[in-house]
């Protein structure tokens, strides 16, 4: 039986550097909170900076919504982006499609996407016909990864 | 757990306080700090922009060190000080830091 014990939705400005990563450190610190394991915390904790990230430097800002389920804590990432042309490239560690001026301040080492798939159980990654895209993850509970 | 004063470089809040530590990572790609940072230990980078903060708290960091002599945004202080992060900032280069805390790090000179 699946049922929702929590969700809640954190909204994300494009190319705000400055309050960049606190939807990230809000959701870290909902599920301190709720007293998960801190290892399964930091995964999540990661997968959700990284998708804020994604929306504030390439998805033209977007919102990142948290649902805790018994089985599952379930991130989407929607932004309003131009979408991901090559979902494989896009994977691949390395691949960047950021400007200059983004990687001078240590972003667009083109891992995010990895890294995210590294931390949670299910990535799917879909973009929207009319743009921008949909990123959902989820870390199984009493799964370790 | 190794301990270190770290004298040679200011506190962005705070007093100098003594850092418990376990190893270092000098890295300026924020992803690539994220993926290979373990736990405890601490930072050397050149950004000052608050998302270090965001990064330090992630990987559940000892400190974060500024080297080079950037000067940190005041967001980053208040970021820093809000989650308790230890925030340093530093004159001195990346590699002068380092032998510095190699000094410290008990676990090297078991190594050999």
């Amino acid at each position: 039986m699946s049922a929702t014990l929590c969700k809640k939705e954190f909204y994300v400005q494009k190319f705000d550097f400055q309050h960049a990563g606190k939807a990230a450190s809000d959701v870290r610190k909902l599920l301190m909170d709720y007293g998960y394991e801190q290892q399964l915390v930091r995964r999540v904790a990661i997968a959700a900076y990284e998708a804020e990230m994604n929306m504030v430097i390439h998805g033209q800002g977007g919102t990142l919504a948290l649902e805790i389920d018994f089985e599952y804590i379930q991130l989407v990432a929607e932004d309003n982006g131009p979408g991901i042309p090559n979902l494989q490239l896009a994977m691949q560690e390395g691949y960047s499609t950021a400007g200059d001026e983004i990687r001078e301040i240590g972003f667009g080492a083109g891992m995010g996407l990895p890294n995210i798939n590294r931390c949670v159980d299910f990535l799917g990654i879909q973009n929207k016909p009319q743009g921008g895209t949909i990123v959902t993850m989820q870390v199984s509970l009493g799964a370790e990864k | 757990m190794n301990h270190i004063k770290l004298s040679f470089a200011e506190p962005a809040w705070g007093s100098g306080q003594e850092i418990a530590f376990q190893g270092c990572i000098i890295c300026d790609v924020l992803s690539f700090a994220i993926a290979t940072a373990k736990k405890d230990q601490i930072w050397i980078c050149h950004h000052i922009h608050p998302n270090i903060i965001a990064v330090a708290l992630l990987k559940e960091l000892a400190a974060v060190i500024i080297v080079g002599g950037g000067k940190p945004d005041p967001e980053t202080v208040k970021r820093a000080e809000e989650e308790g992060i230890p925030l340093f900032v530093t004159g001195k280069q990346a590699y002068d830091v380092v032998k510095v805390i190699a000094a410290h790090d008990l676990d090297l000179a078991e190594e050999g």
